[in-house]
């Protein structure tokens, strides 16, 4: 009786190190575990279970979700508009120079429309799902964007759905640049609210002023360029000598229901000249 | 009810209220409702400490699963605090009211001694929880770490409490 205890109480120490090595193990490899086939089947199930309530929600959801789509619509139209004109008066100019085709057929990123069907945005690291899966063409590592931001990127593929690191998250950085300042950085959540995060890296000498627009870079292969994300509220220098900005984003995580996600059809292309660095 | 089909039953409750409350209850950054570690505390006191690592490892990597969230991490908390359980039962409760092995159920414990092992079981999980996620996941500052963990804790231990005094006696 007494061994048996002894037994019990060597056991102990020894179990407790394999199993709490074993968590951290799973920690470490947690982007490596999602795209299993037995975390992936779990998630099938459970993307089932969240579009059947991001049905319901949705229906409840409906008059702010038009909303939003006749005010997309309606900068969509302008800028058409706008481009059109543009082009009419290039083609003035120089007639032969671009012809339309050509200019149509070199897009670089193409569009998959997609709907939430479940979003956290309060945590410290993020995940959302998407109704569209292996079936609509979605693979890792695209980018998702919304009418007024990005979202995140692509982290798991079910055939169904998807999964997304959001930028409400640790694990992801979006290169920016900014619009006045015209200088390149880097953007993460600050970790606060649903609706800020910060800029990085800004060099000393770079005058950013608050009210200065925040857009997508185009350096990663990811995210379009250009894509208005947020505005520059204040700017501080930061523990390593270098700027910080704090940044008040345009989209409402809590809120957004209609996302693309961004396919670069040069990705790999893209990769293979930069390591597959994304 | 036998025992194992009473803690089977626990076990199924209180996963599912936490897999809502990690699916569906975004609060805010601060403050994340976790009410599972419940079920390690009460898991009953005779069963012997390999088991209760166990069943921490196992129970823990379902909410982990169901969670969305890093999988490990729920899990990563769990096990110190099943590992430190029976250390704390026997700090928290006075030498009068408590023997190990002389007590084999939580209800035997006077009340104010079984509020002090939960709030310090409590404190422990919590701290390793935010720590781990803001430290060894995705660093972040001290300061959010604090207010995260003690804002969490202070909510989370009245639930614990409050569900496990008052409200789990009717059933």
């Amino acid at each position: 009786m007494r061994k048996k205890k002894n037994t019990a109480a060597m056991m102990t120490p020894i179990l407790f190190i394999v199993l709490e090595f074993l968590a951290m193990y799973i920690i470490a490899k947690n982007n490596d575990l999602q795209k299993t086939p037995f975390v992936r089947s779990v998630r099938s199930v459970q993307s089932a279970f969240w579009r059947f309530t991001g049905n319901v929600d949705y229906y409840f959801h409906l008059e702010d979700a038009n909303a939003d789509l006749a005010g997309e619509n309606a900068v969509l139209r302008k800028e058409i508009d706008m481009l059109r004109e543009r082009l009419l008066d290039s083609m003035a100019i120089a007639p032969s120079a671009v012809p339309f085709s050509e200019v149509s057929g070199r897009q670089t990123f193409e569009y998959i429309p997609a709907r939430i069907i479940h979003n956290s945005y309060a945590y410290k690291n993020n995940y959302i799902v998407l109704n569209k899966g292996e079936k609509d063409g979605v693979c890792p590592d695209m980018g998702v964007i919304t009418p007024n931001g990005v979202l995140g990127v692509v982290n798991a593929v079910s055939e169904n759905a998807c999964s997304v690191i959001s930028i409400l998250s640790n694990e992801i950085s979006v290169s920016v640049k900014l619009e006045k300042a015209d200088i390149f950085c880097i953007m993460s959540w600050d970790q606060k609210s649903s609706g800020g995060a910060v800029l990085v890296d800004i060099p000393p000498h770079i005058p950013v002023m608050a009210g200065d627009t925040v857009l997508t870079s185009g350096n990663s292969s990811v995210f379009p360029p250009d894509i208005p994300l947020g505005v520059v509220k204040s700017s501080k220098m930061g523990k390593r000598g270098f700027l910080e900005a704090d940044v008040k984003l345009f989209e409402n995580y809590r809120s957004v229901q209609f996302v693309s996600i961004a396919r670069n059809n040069l990705k790999n292309e893209i990769d293979s000249l930069t390591g597959g660095g994304k | 009810m036998n025992a194992g089909k009473q803690i089977f039953l626990n076990y199924l409750f209180l996963l599912i209220v936490q897999t809502i409350c990690n699916n569906y209850l975004d609060l805010s950054v601060y403050l994340k409702i976790l009410v599972f570690p419940a079920f390690i505390l009460n898991f009953p006191l005779n069963a012997g400490k390999p088991v209760l690592l166990l069943v921490s490892f196992v129970s823990g990597l379902t909410v982990d699963l169901l969670s969305n969230d890093v999988m490990g991490l729920f899990t990563a908390a769990l096990l110190p605090l099943a590992l430190a359980r029976d250390g704390i039962l026997s700090l928290t409760a006075s030498k009068k009211s408590f023997r190990m092995p002389d007590y084999y159920d939580l209800d035997e414990i006077p009340q104010q001694n079984r509020v002090s092992y939960y709030l310090v079981s409590l404190l422990l999980f919590h701290v390793l929880y935010f720590g781990i996620e803001a430290f060894f996941i995705s660093g972040g500052s001290f300061l959010l770490f604090m207010a995260r963990t003690f804002l969490s804790y202070a909510v989370n231990s009245a639930i614990t409490v409050f569900s496990m005094l008052y409200v789990s006696k009717h059933f």
